[in-house]
């Protein structure tokens, strides 16, 4: 065997700079492509949500997780489970509903955005918006239709990176026989 | 130890992906002269053996292909009808493939959408709420194994009865699944799976499993 | 007066890091999935497929460029040709894929034209090329990433990737870096 070895290196981890400098370079790329950072907000979103209906797939694949029964659980799997193994940090849980419906993610170190300064006249942009898409989108295939979105970010100044979850409703139709 | 084949069936009850597994089927091979001492007759569409056993072909076997030829139902792929090429002595001698007869693609669609009702059937005939569809099949030649997941997706596993390990097998396929079809931007969800990769790396998985079952045994 | 007390921070503020942090590969791969469709639905052929998936390289690459140099080389840049393509395939390969490239090759027929061949590149685990694509490489994104990598450490060239022994990255350099790194060696 070569020095070169594969000692210590996880074939299933990457780069975690390669993957922001590459998620840098799709923005940058909707940027020039749309003039509008709504019409980017949406196109991140959209992108977002064909990443999560796969990525659950894989998260369930590599999981014995079971149903959640509660909407505090999913928020714990989410972020102690979810956020952790794709992308290496755990967001706080925290700001409840009384209801027991809604909670916020707060992100301190958010690897989408790192080396990241908006351009001048963005305020609108979402620059990681690809998030809100992602968990709308993985939630959805578990039959639970959620509405997700910025409170929150550190790009534009704020201290902390919130992103509220809001619980709308159970997918009755979608789900699957003896699961219900 | 054997796996058969694999299923794949999406939400709805399409069927997404089909692998059989070679060597599953027994298939012979054999030349004959003119005339044929096997008497062929057309049932459900097919060429199959009626009568004249011979050489481990038996009836029922039916017409798979003819001198490397592949069959389509009682033609043959390059269009002409199997039994008028049989009964022309200049096209002597001939050889002539033998086998259990394949399902066709459509049939196996047909197949997996007739499973994806029954399991929800299954489900159904419990007496307590909450049963889970079918799990397992059981007959004397194969067990079909069944894993829903939370997403609504099939993976469906025929293995014979002594096969171990087809737990383990399933978590692999739908891992296989997973990465060689959902993260290839080529694929589109819900759509029948067409990847080289997928392919490849489930044949592994097959032959790993496979081997495992006989060192355990 | 939001713009006084929102004090907008610079990523300049923060110590650079370490380059330690990793993702999921299913992150990463997902990302790329989508931007090779998003790619995809803007072009019209497979050419153009490619160029689109290197100019998004070249941003990675050209942003790359300094965290790399700053924390491998202690703020020293390359000057010979060689060297460079061997941190390349080194170092720079071990950072960003967790392993070096499998073979640096230099073509016999034409001087300006070395190869870094991968039997198993990163971007293409996951991907099964359709039949009516079959010469489409999604490396093409790293071929960027090398070219402008290369570029920025002014090693002017032209980077593709190329199905051959597994992915084949075909770097073109400009006539001026073969005749400079000839005055370098010559001294």
């Amino acid at each position: 065997m070569s020095r070169q070895g594969t000692r210590g290196v996880d074939p299933r981890k990457v780069n975690g700079e390669l993957f922001t400098l590459t998620y840098g370079a799709l923005v940058a790329q909707l940027l020039r492509d749309y003039e509008d950072d709504d019409e980017v907000n949406k196109q991140l979103e959209k992108m977002g949500y064909n990443i999560g209906v796969r990525l659950i797939e894989d998260f369930l694949a590599r999981n014995n997780s079971s149903r959640c029964n509660d909407f505090r659980e999913t928020a714990d799997i989410i972020s102690k489970v979810g956020f952790k193994m794709y992308l290496g940090i755990t967001p706080v849980v925290s700001n409840w509903s009384p209801a027991g419906d809604e909670f916020s993610l707060l992100i301190e170190n958010n690897p989408l955005a790192d080396f990241v300064e908006l351009p001048p006249g963005h305020n609108n942009l979402n620059f990681s918006n690809l998030l809100c898409g992602v968990l709308k989108g993985a939630l959805e295939m578990v039959q639970m239709d959620v509405d997700v979105r910025f409170v929150q970010d550190q790009l534009k100044g704020d201290n902390i990176t919130e992103l509220r979850l809001k619980f709308l409703r159970r997918l009755e139709d979608a789900i699957p026989v003896g699961e219900d | 130890m054997a796996i058969f084949s694999v299923y794949i069936i999406n939400k709805a009850g399409g069927l997404i992906y089909q692998f059989d597994h070679n060597n599953t089927r027994p298939e012979l091979e054999k030349t004959f002269a003119y005339p044929l001492n096997l008497m062929l007759k057309i049932y459900d569409d097919k060429v199959v053996v009626a009568f004249g056993e011979c050489d481990g072909i038996k009836v029922g076997h039916c017409v798979l292909g003819i001198n490397g030829i592949t069959a389509e139902g009682r033609y043959l792929q390059d269009g002409r009808e199997i039994l008028e090429v049989l009964s022309s002595a200049e096209n002597y001698p001939i050889n002539i493939k033998f086998g259990r007869q394949k399902l066709s693609t459509n049939e196996k669609i047909m197949l997996a959408s007739m499973f994806h009702s029954l399991f929800t059937i299954g489900s159904q005939l419990s007496p307590e709420p909450r049963s889970s569809g079918i799990e397992l099949l059981e007959t004397d030649v194969f067990k079909l194994h069944c894993h829903q997941t939370m997403t609504g997706i099939k993976f469906i596993v025929i293995a014979d009865p002594r096969q171990t390990g087809v737990d383990v097998f399933i978590k692999r396929l739908y891992e296989i699944y997973a990465d060689f079809a959902l993260k290839n931007p080529f694929y589109s969800l819900d759509m029948p799976i067409r990847c080289d990769l997928f392919d490849t790396n489930l044949q592994q998985t097959i032959e790993q499993t496979e081997r495992q079952g006989i060192n355990t045994v | 007066m939001a713009s006084i007390t929102k004090q907008k921070p610079s990523p300049l503020d923060k110590p650079l890091s370490k380059g330690k942090a990793e993702v999921n590969i299913a992150t990463f791969a997902l990302l790329f999935s989508e931007m090779v469709q998003y790619c995809q639905n803007r072009v019209y052929s497979v050419s153009e497929l490619q160029t689109k998936l290197s100019e998004m390289g070249q941003h990675v690459g050209s942003h790359l460029l300094d965290l790399l140099f700053v924390r491998e080389q202690g703020y020293k840049r390359e000057t010979k040709l060689l060297k460079m393509l061997l941190f390349i395939k080194t170092n720079f390969w071990k950072t960003l894929y967790g392993k070096e490239a499998d073979r640096l090759e230099h073509s016999n027929d034409d001087e300006r034209t070395y190869y870094i061949i991968e039997t198993e590149h990163l971007v293409n685990k996951f991907i099964s090329v359709p039949k009516d694509k079959a010469k489409l490489n999604c490396a093409a994104f790293t071929a960027g990433i090398i070219e402008a990598v290369l570029n920025g450490a002014n090693f002017p060239c032209k980077v593709t990737a190329h199905w051959h022994k597994g992915t084949t990255f075909m770097i073109e350099f400009d006539e001026s870096v073969i005749a400079r790194d000839k005055m370098v060696e010559g001294r």
